[in-house]
């Protein structure tokens, strides 16, 4: 016999509403398991550390860009403009990105 | 600005940057992996109990397989010491607001420091396509990762600053 069966209520998108509504009448599959293969999938992945959350500790560069770190700090370069306002505190918000 | 180390009860939760991977790294792994794992350290702009923007660092180093014998005479045949800017976001309500440019001189004061008391060459930070001409306008130059790229996607664009070229804003310049 399977688990008992209990009832959650949430709010999405009507994007993630359509999409629902497309995949169950494409694979004849039932809202409720759909829901919950991927609310599964969401919470194991969310419980594990995924390679993408990962940040290796060593890059290993081409040897040009090797070569080009060593250049930098042999032979420095002018700050630049930017990284002199960023540092005072006035690079302006309109030369940051997206996001930012 | 306020800027300090991630704690415990920050609450991390109601964090929305507009990307969902980076937002579940704040609310999920952030916080273990500072604490329990010791891999990066997460800082924080608080605001009020929520978080506005952070910043995740860690060390790095940047190795070659062969190094020439034109480069062995003047310098060591060992790794080079990095701090590599790992994730930066910001709310979306406090986006705008300068945050992300103070969480960068942040990160840029940190290696700074590295350098002072450990050692540090530069800094590595794996930018999103986007962004890419920002961090190319402070000075940061593309470079060519074999091995141990960021596996976000899409794709980062490896970047690297020389800590000597800030050397008169930072430093005794």
């Amino acid at each position: 016999m399977g688990e008992e069966q209990v009832q959650v209520s949430g709010y999405v998108s009507q994007t993630t509403k359509r999409r629902l509504d497309e995949f169950a009448r494409e694979s004849g599959l039932k809202k409720g398991y759909i829901l919950e293969q991927a609310l599964d999938e969401f919470i194991s992945a969310a419980d594990a550390l995924p390679a993408e959350y990962l940040v290796p500790s060593t890059i290993v560069l081409a040897d040009e860009s090797y070569d080009r770190v060593v250049e930098r700090m042999l032979h420095p370069a002018e700050p630049t403009a930017g990284l002199a306002a960023l540092l005072r505190g006035d690079l302006s918000a309109d030369q940051a990105p997206e996001g930012f | 600005m306020q800027i300090r180390r991630l704690r415990a009860s920050d609450s991390t939760e109601a964090f929305t940057s507009g990307d969902m991977g980076i937002d579940r790294f704040l609310g999920t792994h952030a916080w273990r992996n500072q604490d329990a794992l010791g891999i990066g350290v997460t800082y924080v702009v608080p605001a009020g109990d929520l978080v506005a923007g952070f910043v995740t660092l860690a060390a790095g180093s940047l190795p070659r397989d062969n190094v020439p014998e034109s480069v062995g005479a003047t310098l060591p045949r060992y790794p080079l010491p990095v701090l590599r800017l790992a994730r930066l976001a910001v709310d979306s309500r406090a986006q705008g607001e300068g945050i992300g440019n103070g969480l960068v001189a942040f990160t840029l004061r940190v290696a700074w420091a590295m350098r002072e008391k450990v050692g540090c060459v530069g800094v590595v930070v794996d930018a999103l396509p986007h962004a890419v001409a920002y961090y190319e306008q402070l000075g940061f130059e593309r470079m060519e990762a074999l091995a141990g790229g960021s596996a976000v996607r899409p794709r980062p664009v490896p970047l690297y600053l020389s800590l000597n070229d800030a050397r008169k804003l930072l430093g005794d310049g």
